[in-house]
């Protein structure tokens, strides 16, 4: 309710409670109604809220970024745009964070310019249909398509192709059976590599647009940095095409089980490469030889990936989280009753101890630790 | 041609040259592409804000007073589609599922509930007004979160505080209205103004 993000059981639960309970309709009637307020205000007090971008570029560097039509447009609205900052410290964080995107942009312009792409357009681009879609504009003659399932195997199918003609100078890592080694790309991705398990990749992959591809043979888990290529994973069984997104993977002659954290992917049999599975965040799925991946199905994530070491919680209820720092460092652990329902997203490494990932997990809640008879006991502050 | 960007060949896109000007938007397009992905991730949004953005640098191009300034243009573009999406999130005519929709006519303010609203803003720290702020410019709990360098579950954490502070506030501002000792000269109603 106070959180805005209703998916259709937390409608339903939403009108029973508003039906049954006169004290929360009143609550949640203001409390909404606030919120309005709120956002009102603000665009009351700052009707054109382009002034927000131009003062972040003003801020950032002005004989960059601005334009002389756009300072003149600023300076105009200096007084409204002054009261509107003081009456709301909200717009001064929006300036901030504008201004780290105004540096951002710079960074990519630059860094596109000095190493302009020199692979052919994966997608033909239709700007034609957003046109269509978007009366009033008019097209501009090339052709964009939009991310969808379709375009989604077609990219697949075309990566696969690819990184078929292009399996040799790969590097090699592999751990003995007591290894656990973190491997950090050329990317800025970042995989853990499990005890008997080899992981090929490219060196430079992501490097100056070159594609990014990597072997995996036995367990890992992966952290993919965003960017506009994908990201290619192959496994005795399967393919995983992946854009931005964190995941793990067991991978046998026989049989890949991957598990998805965060992001989103494509799981394909080298079977059937153009019928994958799209993975949503907490689904995991499996694929056998010679056969087709399994439907998607959700799972604990804090649980399933336990293998790897890590312990990842996303959107996960701090009961639960309780219950599986408990297991795993074998103590008790006792939660507030106010803090129960609440919910964490974090990634811990195991050998980080349970002190540090308890105090990280208080840190989060604005709560203390009390060490009590055995029992690390999580309360309020 | 000349090299991306370079002057001339803007002046030549801007002056209406089709294959200036798809050279122009297919290195734009890039640039758009590579800057969402940076600063949102691999989300289903980055498509749309690269094609509107090159719909915005399409149909204002002719308007560039200074071809050298190609890159100042391109980034607003950019950074007012970015904005249209952040403002476009939360607002009412935008929203599938407004939850004041569930209420009826009888839980209407002006029937008989004035509260003054800045009021009991002001018994918000500065920190919980500025996420409650951020929340209806536009951003998710996560954005916020990174904003303020703090977690999704502390942000969260400020907007339950700050529901816990405010109903029990703007619960004894309604019954000192309702008992006429209010010692304010104004006040405030929700959806309207005071009569």
């Amino acid at each position: 309710m106070l959180f805005g993000e209703f998916g259709p059981e937390e409608r339903d639960a939403l009108r029973r409670r508003l039906a049954e309970d006169a004290d929360f309709r009143a609550s949640f009637l203001r409390w909404h109604q606030l919120l309005r307020h709120v956002g009102q205000s603000i665009e009351d007090d700052l009707p054109d809220e382009r002034l927000l971008v131009l003062e972040a570029f003003r801020r950032t560097d002005p004989s960059e970024f601005l334009l002389s039509e756009d300072a003149t447009r600023l300076n105009g609205a200096e007084d409204v745009l002054d009261s509107a900052l003081a009456a709301h410290p909200g717009l001064g964080d929006v300036v901030r964070h504008l201004q780290e995107d105004a540096n951002a942009f710079d960074e990519v312009w630059n860094s596109e310019l000095e190493a302009p792409s020199v692979r052919p357009s994966r997608r033909p681009t239709r700007v034609q249909d957003r046109a269509s879609r978007s009366p009033g504009r008019r097209g501009i003659g090339r052709w964009v398509w939009r991310a969808s399932a379709a375009a989604a195997v077609v990219t697949f199918a075309l990566v696969v192709t690819f990184l078929m003609q292009r399996t040799s100078d790969l590097e090699s890592v592999t751990t003995g059976p007591d290894q656990t080694r973190e491997i950090q790309l050329a990317d800025g991705s970042q995989v853990r590599l499990l005890p008997n398990s080899t992981l090929e990749y490219h060196a430079e992959a992501g490097a100056g647009g070159t594609d990014r591809f990597v072997r995996l043979q036995g367990d890992g888990y992966f952290d993919v940095a965003p960017d506009r290529s994908g990201f290619t994973i192959e496994l005795p069984t399967a393919v995983v095409v992946v854009l931005g997104t964190s995941f793990g993977v067991q991978a046998s002659d026989e049989e890949a089980r991957v598990y998805l954290t965060t992001g989103r992917l494509s799981v394909a049999s080298h079977a059937a490469r153009s019928t994958p599975v799209v993975l949503r965040p907490g689904q995991m799925t499996a694929v056998g030889r010679d056969s087709l991946p399994e439907t998607p199905v959700e799972t604990d994530m804090s649980r399933a990936l336990s293998w790897t070491g890590l312990l990842i919680f996303r959107d996960t209820p701090v009961r639960a989280v309780a219950e599986v720092l408990a297991e795993s460092f074998g103590v008790d652990i006792t939660v507030d009753p106010r803090l129960r329902d609440e919910t964490l997203t974090a990634t811990f490494n195991r050998t980080d101890g349970l002190s540090t990932v308890l105090e990280a997990v208080a840190a989060a809640l604005d709560a203390s630790v009390i060490m009590q008879n055995d029992t690390h006991h999580l309360v309020p502050r | 041609m000349g090299q991306p960007f370079d002057p001339e060949l803007v002046t030549a896109a801007r002056e209406g040259d089709q294959r200036a000007l798809n050279r122009v938007l297919s290195d734009l397009e890039r640039i758009f592409r590579a800057f969402f992905l940076k600063r949102l991730g691999g989300r289903d949004e980055v498509e749309d804000l690269v094609q509107n953005s090159l719909m915005r640098v399409n149909s204002g191009i002719a308007d560039l007073q200074d071809p050298a300034r190609l890159k100042a243009f391109a980034m607003k573009a950019a950074f007012f589609e970015l904005q249209d999406l952040y403002r476009g999130r939360y607002r009412a005519k935008e929203t599938l599922f407004d939850p004041l929709l569930l209420l009826d006519a009888s839980d209407d303010p002006a029937a008989g509930d004035r509260i003054d609203v800045e009021r009991a803003l002001t018994h918000l720290s500065d920190h919980a007004r500025r996420i409650i702020e951020l929340r209806e410019y536009g951003y998710r709990y996560e954005e916020i979160a990174q904003r303020l360098d703090t977690t999704e579950a502390a942000v969260k954490m400020q907007v339950k505080r700050a529901f816990e502070k405010l109903r029990d506030v703007l619960a004894v501002l309604l019954a000192l209205f309702l008992f006429g000792s209010s010692g304010s000269g104004s006040c405030y109603l929700i959806d309207g103004g005071c009569g």
